[in-house]
């Protein structure tokens, strides 16, 4: 018996050159596009090249699409524990007010209130 | 139980004693390397939140220190990191085939390239050094590409890319470490097509560093050049 990784031989196996040419073209793109001005679309679109290229490093370089669907399940519970992590974060972020109040503590509301209590003590 | 002992068809040397057979034991060698790579994804990823969270809230800061980087550096870098992932990658193609040779050469190939690219790093910090751009009681900008812009929220910036790329550059050197053991170990003939694991796993761990830098890059680098 040997040791090795179950392979799948009805997939055509891209080579591993094909793959590195993909994500060099995937790095030309990934500068070009930052010297153009999309507006908002930038980060999606540096994002979108970036997952792009990160893909096909898991899936072919980590051989991904080879393994047992298990091990696939192991390598997206990582990325589906960050995706919750910023999505929570993000829209934490993003439903308070922009700049230098945006990460304060509601803590600060409350001791306002607490001065307004004040004016009807004594 | 004295077949344990005895390395034979059945129960080769590699094989330890409480797997049933290779394939079961590379399979648990696999899933274990994934679960420990899941636990990275959140250790960079904790840095990558905060990293998002102070982008939303400061966007003229991160445009302005992103300025200060050097694109074409980072550009070189990227690259040289992609190809050590490829000859891992040719590494691992050799010793499928039992090619001693090979599989040395293209582990001392991606040493050296992971080598070129935490050198360029170096370079990098001790330029950002001359500058003032380390996050400190010296903080300065050299000069500023937006007049108006907040010089502690850009160290706030440069604070991340320090932790980010630090890690990310620590990772690698013990990367580094690890490829030379195992090319000591395969000069050694220590693996054949039919035992590989180690050498799988080391290039998942590698793949998984670059595929960390391939983020880092546009994030820290790409913002508005």
């Amino acid at each position: 018996m040997t040791d090795i990784a179950p392979h799948d031989h009805k997939h055509h196996v891209p080579s591993p050159y094909t793959v590195f040419a993909l994500l060099l073209l995937l790095l030309l793109a990934t500068v070009g596009v930052a010297y153009i001005d999309l507006g908002v679309f930038g980060l999606p679109v540096a994002l979108g090249i970036a997952i792009t290229k990160a893909g096909l490093i898991l899936a072919y370089f980590m051989h991904l699409v080879h393994e047992k669907s298990l091990v696939r399940v192991f390598a997206f519970a990582g990325f589906a524990s960050l995706a919750i992590l910023l999505i929570i974060l993000l829209a934490d972020v993003n439903a308070r007010h922009k700049g230098e109040a945006a990460l304060r503590s509601p803590a600060d509301s409350v001791c306002r209130l607490n001065e307004v209590n004040d004016l009807g003590a004594g | 139980m004295s077949s344990a002992t005895r390395p034979d068809e059945e129960h080769p040397g590699f094989l330890a004693h409480h797997f049933d057979d290779p394939a079961q034991q590379r399979e648990a060698a696999t899933l274990g390397m994934w679960a420990f790579l899941a636990t990275e994804v959140l250790f960079f990823g904790g840095l990558f939140a905060g990293y998002a969270a102070y982008r939303f809230v400061y966007p003229d800061a991160w445009i302005e220190g992103s300025r200060h980087l050097n694109v074409p550096l980072g550009t070189v870098n990227t690259t040289v990191l992609l190809t050590s992932s490829l000859t891992v990658v040719l590494a691992i193609q050799a010793v499928q085939r039992s090619d001693r040779r090979q599989l040395v050469r293209w582990l001392l190939a991606t040493i050296a390239l992971a080598v070129v690219f935490v050198a360029i790093k170096s370079w990098e910090y001790s330029m950002k050094f001359e500058e003032g751009l380390v996050p400190g009681s010296g903080f300065q900008l050299p000069h500023a590409f937006n007049s108006e812009v907040s010089v502690s929220q850009v160290q706030l910036f440069f604070g991340f890319y320090f932790v980010m790329t630090g890690l990310h550059a620590f990772h690698m050197l013990i990367g580094i470490i690890l490829l030379a053991v195992y090319a000591r170990l395969a000069a050694r003939g220590r693996f054949n097509e039919h035992y590989y694991t180690p050498i799988e796993n080391i290039g998942l761990y590698w793949h998984f560093v670059d595929v960390v830098w391939v983020f880092l890059f546009p994030l820290l680098y790409l913002i508005a050049p």
